[in-house]
């Protein structure tokens, strides 16, 4: 914290500069504060604060001067030296008067004395006008709250600090800069008196308010939130006054792309996921039943939640961004895995052949397979159709990798990049936080299942011949067609 | 000698008394945005805003219902119009969507979730949203805001008009009427399913995993 030094409260161009510095090389010589050297004012060896009845006298009171009061206290001084020589001389008149009314013989001699003693008393008066002149140019008084505090007030206000020199800097006030998100950032004032009352506040860009504290010239913590800090005071004059600083938080490199995954599924991998009549799927690596089949993140969407995908953390209790909540982790993902049926693999589901057409009744009779049959054994086993069949199933695999192909695409691209718009994400409110990242995040879902869905048709419609396959009515070998 | 010397002092006392020489002033005071534009600004340039629940939501004070109106307006249009297609304008648009729908909610967003007066002109700015935004995604977290926010019957009625139009919102509304609208939604949803009137792809696919789920 920059100190302000007591003395910069006498320094006003109104003293000469030669005669300030003389002033000022003999108060360090003699080991006295300046303000004693001028005219007495002694402080306390052990507290300069503690300010002993200054020549006018300033009794818990900081000096200080202002051009504003410079004329008044100069003609007021000039007008009562003038009065006081204008004293000395009536005096000196009316003595001589006596002198040549009533001791005739002393007349050589006394005029002689008189004007001596005159002299005497007027080199007195003119000692102490130039003395009195100092001290009035550069004296005076203002109120300080606490200028005979504990040793921690001296320094929280810079009293202790040695005695600068030059024209006092107006207030003024600069943050630094933290270097990393969650660094700490450190705004200090300077020059604004205690009576200033001042008090500090913190806007994020993004219109968050934050109260600081008052009564101190610095205030830091740790920073997540672009904004201006703010430090608001009152005047000598008592005019309220206010100076301001940005604080820039260098933002953190965060994408969610080496969350978003997608593979192959091995076999039985989301079987869990398949309804009955789909030939495929392309779903979450967690998906549980055919429900959550259209649920591509994560957590789920309507589950995300602090420890569910994210976790939000408060930034602390001092400094700017106190009171403000952060997303400090991001954990949430997408998983995405291919799939095809069940009953398309070699040991998938059986389906009766009691009502199956007699054809295939019969050839899968004379190869020994009875009661039942998988649509697998139905080509591969009891007719000769294995080619046409695992052209099928080699579509369905490039099929549902388009819509993969389509959801990690979409989910990679930049403005859809989860983390990226969590990342600026910040509020006064755990509950909010987490409430605006579930509507990133839906946004996002919804992007990529719409990408999913479009995929859908993008594939040549090409139509399967020659193959045994199950309907909801049972079994047929009519032309069955597919976007592959 | 004494005499003067008192009256210079109480001179010079209130000759300090009066001193103003102000050395601070106050920065220049620069040209104030509306509010509205500050939190457009905000929202577009910082993917956030942290004053337009407050307003919405009368959290501090009572406010003008035009400044409110202007503030959901301005985020209406930033959920609706077309803009490029980039991180800020994508975060902007879902982060417009959601303070509309806080809002609603009474969700102020400040500290120890301070209660607010929900914004009774949320419901009818979600509705345009999901009717005119350029961005089928917002139209369809639109909706999903707008039914959690809307529990009339009317709202049913309107669900079921979007589940037979075409496109993705279709589904939105089907998803939404079978899981979250209760015994009703799922009624109609149900019936949807088995009148099969439903037309979007997607709408009819989500109507046959809600049928599988439920037994339909």
């Amino acid at each position: 914290m920059r100190p302000t030094p007591v003395l910069t409260y006498h320094r006003r161009r109104s003293v000469a500069p030669k005669q300030f510095r003389a002033l000022e090389r003999s108060a360090a010589l003699s080991g006295t504060s300046l303000y004693s050297s001028l005219g007495g004012a002694a402080m306390d060896s052990h507290d300069h604060n503690r300010v002993r009845s200054p020549p006018y006298g300033c009794p818990g009171r900081q000096p200080t001067r202002g051009p504003a009061s410079k004329a008044i206290v100069l003609a007021t001084f000039c007008a009562g030296a003038l009065r006081e020589t204008s004293q000395i001389r009536a005096r000196y008149r009316r003595r001589a008067r006596f002198f040549d009314s009533t001791r005739s013989g002393e007349r050589s001699v006394a005029p002689h004395r008189t004007r001596d003693r005159r002299g005497r008393e007027m080199r007195t008066l003119r000692s102490m006008m130039v003395l009195y002149g100092v001290l009035l140019t550069v004296g005076g008084c203002r109120d300080a709250s606490d200028p005979v505090g504990p040793a921690e007030t001296r320094r929280k206000w810079g009293w202790d600090q040695p005695l600068g020199t030059g024209t006092p800097a107006p207030p003024s006030m600069s943050c630094t800069q933290p270097s990393a998100f969650l660094g700490s950032a450190t705004c200090t004032a300077a020059g604004i008196a205690p009576t200033g009352s001042p008090s500090w506040s913190y806007q994020t860009n993004d219109g968050v308010y934050v109260a600081g504290p008052s009564s101190t010239l610095s205030w830091s913590g740790p920073m997540v939130a672009s904004g201006t800090a703010t430090i608001s005071y009152t005047d000598q004059s008592g005019t309220p006054q206010s100076l301001s600083s940005s604080i820039n938080v260098p933002r953190r490199a965060v994408s969610w792309a080496s969350a978003v995954t997608g593979s192959t599924g091995q076999p039985g991998e989301i079987d869990a996921c398949f309804q009955e009549d789909w030939d495929g799927l392309t779903a979450s690596k967690f998906c549980s039943s055919s429900a959550d089949a259209d649920q591509f993140f994560n957590p789920r969407v309507t589950t995300l939640s602090s420890g569910n995908g994210l976790t939000v953390a408060p930034v602390g209790s001092t400094g700017p961004n106190a009171g403000l909540y952060y997303i400090a982790q991001m954990t949430a993902s997408m998983q995405l895995r291919t799939q095809i049926s069940p009953r398309y693999r070699t040991g998938g589901t059986q389906y009766s052949l009691a009502s199956a057409p007699s054809a295939l009744q019969s050839a899968c009779t004379a190869a020994s397979v009875t009661g039942s049959a998988s649509v697998y054994q139905a080509n591969a086993i009891c007719t000769s159709n294995l080619v046409n069949f695992n052209n099928l199933v080699s579509c369905i695999w490039a099929h549902e990798a388009r819509h993969m192909t389509a959801g990690l695409g979409t989910a990679r691209y930049g403005p859809n990049d989860v983390y990226a718009r969590w990342e600026p994400l910040a509020s006064s409110n755990a509950t909010s936080l987490v409430a605006a990242a579930k509507e990133e995040y839906d946004t996002v879902h919804e992007l990529v299942s719409g990408s999913m869905d479009v995929a859908h048709n993008a594939g040549p419609n090409t139509g399967f011949a020659g193959w045994w396959k199950v309907f909801n009515l049972g079994w047929s070998n009519q032309t069955y067609y597919q976007h592959c | 000698m004494s005499a003067s010397r008192l009256q210079i002092g109480v001179l010079a006392w209130i000759g300090f008394a009066i001193h103003a020489d102000a050395q601070a002033s106050s920065p220049p005071a620069a040209p104030q945005l509306p509010i509205a534009a500050q939190i457009a600004r905000s929202v577009r340039t910082s993917g956030n805003d942290g004053r337009a629940l407050p307003i919405l939501t009368q959290a501090r004070r009572s406010e003008r219902r035009a400044l409110m109106d202007e503030i959901a307006d301005t985020l209406t249009a930033i959920a609706i119009n077309p803009s490029v297609n980039d991180l800020a304008n994508a975060r902007a648009r879902s982060v417009a969507i959601g303070i509309l729908f806080q809002s609603g909610k009474g969700n102020t967003g400040l500290a120890d979730d301070v209660p607010g007066t929900p914004y009774s002109g949320a419901t009818s700015r979600l509705r345009r949203i999901v009717e005119l935004s350029s961005y089928v995604e917002n139209r369809q977290v639109a909706l999903k805001r707008l039914a959690s926010l809307d529990h009339s019957s009317a709202m049913l009625g309107y669900l079921r008009q979007l589940a037979l139009s075409s496109g993705r919102i279709a589904g939105t509304a089907v998803a939404i009427l079978a899981d979250d609208k209760g015994a009703g939604g799922r009624a109609i949803a149900r019936e949807l399913y088995v009148s099969g009137v439903v037309t979007d792809a997607t709408a009819k696919r989500f109507l046959s995993t809600r049928a599988n789920k439920y037994g339909w």
